[in-house]
């Protein structure tokens, strides 16, 4: 009788286990060297805003220029971190929610190799003044047809896994996921065509143009789909409740789709573009604020059904955080698109300071929390530490609000005032540049010692030395139960396993 | 939803904007038409043909690769979008002494020339779109200072004279003591990479930046485009009617 019950619930856990043993290397590899990678981004920034507050210092390193820092600094955020976090989320969610075990890990492992070698060729290329110099698409010309095949060897497993998926049910996290792997690479080749030149003649501004819709395209239709995707699995999953409302999370995915590909050229407000683009652009930009509150209101209230998970898990902590930063990030952008507002903010201070906030208060927030759930599952270990895992968190929150409240708000507005004001001169605009200049310093100080911390874990993680316990890692001293459910409990499970054959 | 309305919903609300609002522009602008001169406000007819100079598509690209645009911007914004037009020198020059009121927005064929138009990040540093032609202002202003000062003709200042090139390399290898000779702050950071160190033979270059011990700094390659690049940055040629600022406003004020 016992067995009868009991064994489709075994047979479940097994199939789980299996698909994560699957994953274990190819996603390990993804998380660990993005994480390595954000801290190799974060040294960059952190020297391009120091040089920007005092240019004097590094003088005597000549490859060291301001512009080839940022450059190297936003291209190893984006493609070192953001795109392999993504990776590793999309293809274990996928073989989860299809419920499929991979059969290409070793193919996954070797092309996210390659993309390593690619990242760190283009990074050491940009350093060197050989890059593109097209913005978001830094890395010299020929990098970009191999990471678009790289891409392509790693999303088919995705795709394939939903293909032949068990069961007919398609969750909102697969149809964000799906969107997203149908996205990028149209993303990823029109931007490229179009910007970098690969069409041969094209006119120089739009390629600008392009270029400007890339960015926009990637951060709605790459990195917040992803984000999204891991928050609507990992809210339910731990609170072990429904997600709040399924036709709120429907509505929120097609005003992403809907609303997502038209902004962009906001960023090109009175240069010589049609001003058809740059005005639908603004408007879309401010209509994003729709899935952006869709998305947080069905997250929030499914994560708030069980408030001690929401307080206790970590990855339910990094996931919420991340959806308000969701929410931040798309006021702050749809605030800076108001054409009377954009004056001020086009080229001061803030529209880097909101990219950052976008990039690491939301996606990477989202991603953090994916990852805190994900890895003691392939592992089979439990974090080590709550300290480090609180200190990763509060010294991130810490880091995006100070870049998003001096830097991004403040220095937005009060340099873009300055630089407004033609009776003021260059003097005053970097006088008064200078403070908030030292608050991204000091943001990004914060958020380069949490990813440390982050990325020692890890790599505790990836050689197992992490805790054999059935009980996750809670934040909360002296825990009782698991808000993860039963699906933590793989020792448990082998030792069944093994009563089992036993008798 | 099935899949296949799923993925018929995808195409059409990322392909309806992907057509509108990149590949249809993409392909009008790449075959523009050539502004015309219009007789009644310009006393002229024809099609106007921006001029350039300068090493224009490898400076743009150095420039680039430099994360010059980090920093810098080169556009002129209309009023709707900002004050742009009225600092003075960014755009054109209310009262330039050799055209007058030069004064206008950023158009396309400013960036005639280049891969990929230097729009910018951000204005940590100033608009550099009419840099060239502060330049010029500048040395003319300081030739004409010198030459009363030695009781010359402006023609035979000789050494004495504005060298731009040369004020352009010291600026790029150490903004800093510029900036410190004139009473100003700047935060642009020196850019020494454009410089090799040779030893001097016979006599010193023109173009050192700085001689030490036997031992001068010049510009490289890179130096030479980039330098070559920027003071060819202007905004001052004569354009029709319609794309002044200063033009149009004395046309809306009759």
């Amino acid at each position: 009788m016992s067995t009868e019950t009991n064994s489709p619930y075994l047979e479940d856990t097994q199939l789980r286990a299996d698909i994560d043993r699957s994953l274990r290397h190819p996603v390990m590899f993804f998380f660990t060297s993005g994480a390595a990678w954000l801290a190799v981004s974060l040294v960059l920034g952190i020297l391009f805003s120091a040089k920007v507050h005092s240019p004097g210092f590094l003088d005597g390193c000549s490859f060291l220029n301001t512009g080839v820092l940022y450059q190297a600094h936003l291209s190893t955020m984006i493609y070192g971190w953001g795109a392999q976090a993504a990776f590793g989320v999309i293809i274990w969610l996928m073989s989860r929610l299809s419920r499929q075990e991979c059969k290409a890990s070793g193919l996954i492992l070797t092309a996210g190799h390659v993309w390593n070698a690619c990242i760190a060729i283009g990074t050491i290329r940009i350093l060197m003044g050989e890059g593109s110099g097209v913005a978001w698409m830094y890395f010299p010309k020929f990098i970009w047809p191999v990471l678009l095949a790289i891409y392509f060897f790693i999303g088919i497993w995705a795709v394939i896994a939903f293909r032949v998926r068990r069961g007919g049910h398609i969750y909102i996290s697969q149809w964000y996921l799906m969107a997203t792997l149908f996205w990028f690479p149209w993303v990823f080749i029109s931007g490229h065509l179009f910007a970098i030149g690969y069409l041969g003649e094209g006119h120089e501004m739009m390629a600008t143009a392009a270029s400007a819709w890339y960015r926009s395209a990637l951060m709605f239709l790459f990195f917040t789909p992803v984000a999204i995707a891991s928050a609507y699995y990992i809210a339910p999953k731990v609170t072990g409740r429904p997600v709040y409302s399924y036709n709120l999370a429907l509505f929120g995915f097609w005003a992403l789709a809907i609303v997502g590909p038209w902004t962009g050229f906001q960023r090109l407000m009175g240069a010589p573009i049609p001003s058809f683009m740059q005005f639908l652009s603004a408007g879309a930009a401010i209509l994003m604020l729709i899935p952006a509150i869709a998305v947080a209101i069905n997250i929030l209230k499914t994560a708030s059904a069980k408030k001690d998970a929401m307080a206790h898990s970590p990855s339910l902590r990094f996931t919420v955080a991340g959806v308000v930063g969701l929410l931040v990030f798309a006021a702050l952008g749809a605030l800076m698109s108001v054409p009377g507002v954009m004056k001020y903010t086009q080229f001061s201070t803030a529209q880097y300071g909101l990219e950052i906030t976008g990039l690491l208060g939301f996606f990477s927030m989202c991603m953090y929390g994916a990852i805190y759930f994900i890895v003691p599952r392939i592992t089979n270990r439990e974090w080590i530490s709550v300290g480090l895992i609180r200190q990763h968190f509060w010294l991130t929150v810490y880091g995006v609000l100070f870049i998003a409240i001096f830097y991004t708000l403040g220095g937005g507005f009060l340099h873009g005032e300055i630089l407004e004001n033609v009776n003021e001169s260059q003097d005053s605009a970097y006088t008064r540049l200078f403070p908030y200049a030292v608050s991204l310093t000091t943001g990004f100080i914060f958020i380069l010692i949490a990813t440390f911390f982050f990325c020692c874990h890890l790599l505790l993680m990836w050689l197992r030395l992490g805790r054999r316990s059935s009980h996750p890692t809670l934040l909360v001293r002296h825990a009782h139960g698991s808000p993860h459910g039963p699906e933590g409990d793989l020792d448990k499970l082998e030792n069944l396993d093994s009563n089992l054959s036993t008798h | 939803m099935t899949v296949k309305t799923f993925f018929y919903g995808l195409i059409a609300s990322f392909g309806i904007p992907w057509l509108i609002m990149l590949a249809v522009p993409f392909a009008s602008m790449r075959s523009q038409e050539a502004p015309q001169f219009d007789e009644s406000k310009d006393e002229k007819t024809g099609v106007f043909q921006p001029m350039y100079s300068g090493r224009r598509g490898t400076g743009s690209l150095i420039y680039r690769q430099e994360g010059c645009a980090v920093c810098h911007t080169q556009v002129t914004r209309p009023t709707y979008a900002g004050n742009d037009v009225f600092r003075e020198g960014q755009g054109g020059f209310a009262k330039d002494e050799v055209r007058g009121d030069t004064r206008r927005i950023s158009m396309p064929f400013d960036y005639n020339g280049e891969d990929y138009a230097n729009i910018g990040e951000s204005r940590i540093g100033p608009d550099l779109g009419n840099y060239g032609r502060r330049l010029e202002v500048k040395a003319a202003a300081y030739n004409k200072a010198k030459a009363e000062e030695l009781g010359l003709d402006i023609d035979k200042l000789g050494e004495h004279a504005f060298n731009i090139e040369l004020a352009v390399y010291r600026h790029l290898f150490d903004p800093q003591i510029n900036a410190k000779k004139h009473m100003l702050k700047t935060n642009c950071p020196s850019n020494s990479r454009f410089f090799d160190e040779a030893g001097v033979m016979g006599q010193e270059s023109d173009l050192a930046v700085a001689v030490v011990d036997g031992v001068e700094v010049v510009p490289n390659d890179r130096g030479r485009a980039i330098m070559s690049y920027l003071i060819n940055l202007k905004r001052d040629g004569e354009v029709p009617a319609s794309m002044q600022y200063g033009r149009d406003k004395e046309k809306g004020s009759k």
